[in-house]
This record gives structure tokens, sequence and C-alpha cells, in this order.
């Protein structure tokens, strides 16, 4: 929300504001995103006020797959299997507004269950707001707010999505795709979109439940697969809940690229 | 159309019921509302952080264990602490009408008991944050 001491003056200034201090408050970026949303800021508005301030190019990491599926519990699994010291880590969880009141529950903080991870990290849960694709009209402009604010490891969590969300790929240096082991047979993997952008599948096996068709299946096409992304694709299976497969993934994401985390294994 | 208002909805201490938790949110997103809903077993602080880092404009605490003197007060002292008093508290849940006015005295704006109308809340809410926004 706005606040009162904001009142009369332009959005802008007060970003500018925010952006000029050295060091920023969690009250301060919380406000500083509301701004962003509430004006349809874009980057080139804030590049505008930024000045010559520095801005960390972040590490960005996307989490994706179908509702319910276990995205917030892999998230929570996450951000409990590493020490981030040396990082400042920002979430920002997606949910989806109503297309008929603009309303909006937005659930994903729940499965955050180390009060601790509140103490250290910035978590910000966005509605759509009427964007299609998985994520925030203002996405772009908030993760590079996020930046300029200091961040250097920021996790965005897609709503619960389908075949065509594929915006998260344009958003993030990495896709994470949470997915279940009873996700259809070798043709659902031929099909555009999610599968073409997704650049690690985690199979989630929820319950004990896994189809080892399934697997074989998806690291076949994997390996067969020509798009080569930015790392992989690669197929991990594991467990959000028993934080199985997490090792091999946070190698995995250590190895990507040159601009690789320097993070220790907890 | 106006930007939807912000509100978190929160579950205090040992509390598992949460059903009219979830019921208040769901009213409150039909009535056009973004809810962030912290989940149960929250401590008083976790649940300030939280108002903070989603920039809420309303606190909303459900409680039905019978520890609501105790609960708000905690909250409130830790918006004050935090210097957030421009955000709305509010509750509902299992609360004798007695412990009502030490808790509108405690410095909570309204608290709903069972048998409230679900459509008064919104309407309340939402007349409340453009006060306090103007």
């Amino acid at each position: 929300m706005i606040c009162k001491e904001d009142k009369g003056y332009p959005a802008l200034e007060i970003l500018r504001a925010i952006l000029s201090k050295l060091t920023k408050a969690d009250s301060e970026v919380a406000r500083g995103i509301s701004i962003i949303e509430e004006n349809n800021f874009k980057i080139s508005d804030l590049e505008l006020i930024a000045g010559n301030q520095a801005r960390n190019q972040a590490k960005r990491i996307g989490i994706t797959g179908a509702p319910g599926i276990g995205k917030s519990t892999f998230l929570n699994r996450l951000l409990l299997s590493q020490d981030f010291t040396g990082y400042k880590v920002a979430v920002i969880a997606i949910d989806p507004s109503s297309n008929i009141t603009k309303g909006a529950v937005l659930g994903d903080r729940i499965r955050i269950t180390e009060s601790s991870i509140f103490e250290t990290i910035y978590f910000r849960s966005m509605a759509t707001r009427g964007a299609y694709g998985g994520l925030n009209a203002s996405i772009e402009a908030v993760l590079y707010f996020l930046e300029k604010c200091g961040f250097t490891l920021i996790f965005v969590e897609t709503v619960g999505v389908g075949q065509n969300e594929v915006k998260v790929a344009e958003s993030v240096d990495v896709v994470i795709h949470i997915i279940d082991s009873n996700t259809g047979d070798d043709v659902q993997m031929e099909k555009a979109g999610l599968m073409e952008v997704s650049d690690i599948f985690f199979v989630n096996t929820r319950d004990g439940n896994l189809n080892s068709k399934f697997i074989t299946i998806l690291k076949s096409f994997a390996s067969n697969s020509r798009m080569a992304p930015k790392v992989g694709p690669e197929v991990i299976v594991g467990s959000a809940i028993s934080g199985e497969g997490f090792e091999e993934l946070w190698n995995l994401l250590h190895r990507n690229q040159e601009n690789s985390l320097q993070i220790e294994n907890r | 159309m106006p930007k939807p208002i912000r509100v978190l909805i929160a579950k205090v201490g040992l509390d598992g019921h949460d059903r009219g938790a979830k019921i208040v949110s769901r009213t409150l997103r039909d009535a056009g509302f973004e809810v962030i809903y912290s989940g149960l077993h929250q401590t008083p602080r976790q649940i300030v952080r939280t108002a903070i880092q989603e920039d809420v404009s309303a606190i909303g605490i459900s409680i039905l264990s019978g520890s609501h003197l105790e609960h708000f007060q905690k909250v409130i002292n830790e918006i004050r602490e935090q210097g957030i008093e421009r955000v709305l508290i509010f509750g509902g849940g299992v609360i004798p009408v007695k412990d009502v006015e030490t808790l509108l005295d405690m410095g909570v704006q309204r608290i709903f008991t069972p048998g409230s109308s679900l459509d008064e809340i919104p309407i309340w809410l939402r007349e409340k944050v453009s006060k306090v926004d103007n």
C-alpha cells in the first residue's frame, strides 16, 4: 500500500528515494514493489530514476509446474538445503487473480516450514493481475528493482501451469519444472511449450508413487532434445518432502554456466 | 478499476482450526481483495514480518484457541515495535463478548464473532482502509 507519508509525491520520486538509500529495509523493498505494480512501471521507467547505482546481476531461478505438484514445498526444501551466506535472497511467488472479481488468495507462504527463513530472505506473494503466461505483468520491472536493491539470488515461483505458460523462461536463468511421474506418454514430450523451455525436470515423487516408465520416457526425451537451452535439460528424481535429489540438483545448479553459484552444500 | 487491497489473514499460536480463516480469505477474494494466507501456527513476530514483506493494508487474525487476549497484545506490541501502525488489525473467531471491549481498547479495530455476516467483512474493511489511505 502507499503510505500516508507518500501522499503528494509522485510515485517515481518515492522509488527514487528508496533506490538512493544505501541499504533498503524490507518495508521499503515491499513498498517499492507495490508502487511498481500499481503504476505499471516498466524497466525503462526505473532506468530513468535509478541513476548510476550499481545493479547486481542476480542469479534467477524459476520454479514452475502444475497446480498442487509441490512447487512451494520444493522451494521450501531448496531454501532449507543450502547455506546462502554471502547471498541476498528474494522470493517472488505468484498465484492467480480472479478474472471475475480481480481478487486472489495467495497461499505460497504456507509451505515455508522454518520461520528462520523469513528472517534472512525477502518473500513476496504476487497475484497475476490479468497477466497470462504464468507470471505477473510487472515481473520484469520487479526483478530489476530487486537487483537494484542488492538481491543476488532470486527465486520466482510461477502460478500452477499447464503446457503453454512459458513466460518464466524469459525472466530467469534456469527453469526448474516440477513434474509428476504420471504426466502422459512420449507424445506429450513432442509438444511445444513448457517442455521445450524447461532446463531441469524435477520428478517429485509424492506419496512415494513413481511411474518408472514415465521416467524412462522423460530421460530419453531429455537426452534427445536438440533444444539444449541453458543447462540440460536434465532429469532428477527426488522428493520435496524428504529432500532426496536436492544434492544432485544443487550440483547441477553449481555446474551451470560460468556465473555458477558459489554456495556450500549444507 | 481500483487496485486490489492487500490483506493478510493469519492464524496465531497453537490453534489448528483454519476453516474460518479460509472462508474469510475466500470471501475477501470474492470481494476483490488480494489475500495473503500465511497458514497455521504463526508467531506474532512472523505475522508482522509477513505483513511488512507483503506490504498489506490490514492484518486479520483468526483465533479459536481461547488465548486471544495474549496473542492480540503480542501482535500489537510487535506492530508498534516495527513501526507499522498504519496497518489495520482486525480479528475473529470464538471470542467471548466480554473480551471484545478489551481487544478494542488494545487497538484491534474490529472483532467479528460467530454469527457475523460474511458480507459485512469486506464492506467494513474496504471503508476502513480507504479512510486510512486518505
